[in-house]
């Protein structure tokens, strides 16, 4: 019992413990990931489909923007998109392409950004089996930034508070500075 | 001695920060597990589902004297014997069930030559149900107003994947 009074004996005991907890730590982090397909860096496959006026957008060359969202989801309607609004216009006027998805194809939710009267995004009415597995988004609205390559550089679940839309600027401005990568 | 008790105490300290960030990594972990259970569960109705050719046109998933449908993934890995594979339970099931395949490579759509649609888009949940019921090697089969009547394992042989499906929609 001598040993229980040595101080070496429990800092070795406590640094074990350590190592110990550390391990599980990483082990519940690596679960996580793989239950969570769609993360910062990830690639998400390109958002392909019909477009609901038959008239494909050229996609933009800086950045993608991919809004998940449904005309019958209440935090998806105007009243709630004012941020939403603000980093769509932003991030076009930087040369990003914006896509619009919804569940259904029927249920896209109205346009507020139009060019010439027409919605200025892509408005998809039908998606790739590829698109929809990768991501399988089940709750409205769903946001995600892509860099040019079409790699996650910021997803938000739920409405945009200006916070968010000051994160995905962010997120897209760190994008800037990265090297320019080869588009395909 | 009194060093060594510092450092020990240092170290107790560090595992109380260690563990109160396991904690909450296993709370985030749970709540991942829970989700992903809860999307596992069989759908009632693919409601709203609509297919599209690759170059935009829609196409009516059930055929006229149709009372079930079934949509099923053609793999881009092996799509010769997925529409070889499909076929014969077509032709073993007879025109009481519509087939619709959905390629899972959109951009390697090809002109099938299949007696079925082969479609490269379609609407947006239907396709993760479809999807996530083909990681399990199983294919939903629907009542013609698209309601969700059960899923199937997809079998070996045609011949009974086609007894199975015939076996599903006997009244």
């Amino acid at each position: 019992m001598k040993f229980l009074k040595n101080g070496e004996f429990w800092c070795l005991l406590f640094l074990i413990v350590n190592l110990g907890t550390i391990g599980t730590d990483v082990y519940f982090r690596y679960q996580a990931g793989r239950l969570q397909p769609l993360g910062s860096g990830r690639p998400m496959p390109v958002a392909t489909g019909v477009a609901a006026d038959q008239n494909p957008a050229s996609l933009g060359e800086s950045c993608h923007l991919v809004r998940y969202a449904s005309a019958n989801c209440r935090y998806c309607s105007a009243k709630f998109s004012g941020p939403w609004d603000e980093l769509e216009n932003t991030l076009e006027q930087k040369g990003c392409d914006v896509t619009i998805v919804s569940p259904h194809g029927i249920d896209l939710p109205e346009s507020d950004a139009t060019l010439d009267g027409k919605p200025k995004e892509r408005r998809l009415v039908g998606t790739s089996l590829e698109f929809a597995k990768a991501t399988h988004f089940s709750s409205t609205p769903v946001t995600v930034l892509l860099d040019r390559n079409w790699r996650i550089l910021w997803l938000h679940f739920g409405t945009i508070e200006k916070s968010d839309y000051l994160d995905a600027m962010k997120a897209s401005g760190a994008q800037d500075q990265s090297p320019v990568a080869s588009t395909h | 001695m009194r060093t060594s008790i510092l450092a020990a105490l240092g170290l107790l300290l560090v595992e109380a920060f260690l563990i109160s960030r396991t904690a909450k990594d296993y709370q985030v972990l749970q709540k991942l597990r829970i989700e992903a259970l809860g999307k596992e569960g069989i759908p009632l109705t693919l409601s709203s589902f609509s297919g599209f050719e690759a170059g935009g046109r829609t196409v009516v998933l059930k055929t006229d004297n149709a009372r079930w449908i079934v949509p099923f993934v053609v793999h881009a890995s092996r799509r010769s014997q997925d529409l070889t594979y499909w076929e014969r339970v077509k032709g073993s099931v007879g025109s009481d069930v519509s087939f619709v395949g959905f390629e899972d490579r959109a951009s390697e759509t090809k002109q099938a030559s299949a007696s079925f649609p082969v479609l490269a888009y379609g609407s947006y949940d239907p396709l993760t149900k479809i999807a996530h019921f083909d990681d399990r090697n199983e294919v939903l089969v629907l009542f013609g107003n698209l309601g969700v009547k059960q899923p199937l394992k997809i079998t070996r042989s045609p011949e009974e994947m086609a007894h199975a499906l015939k076996k599903a929609i006997a009244p």
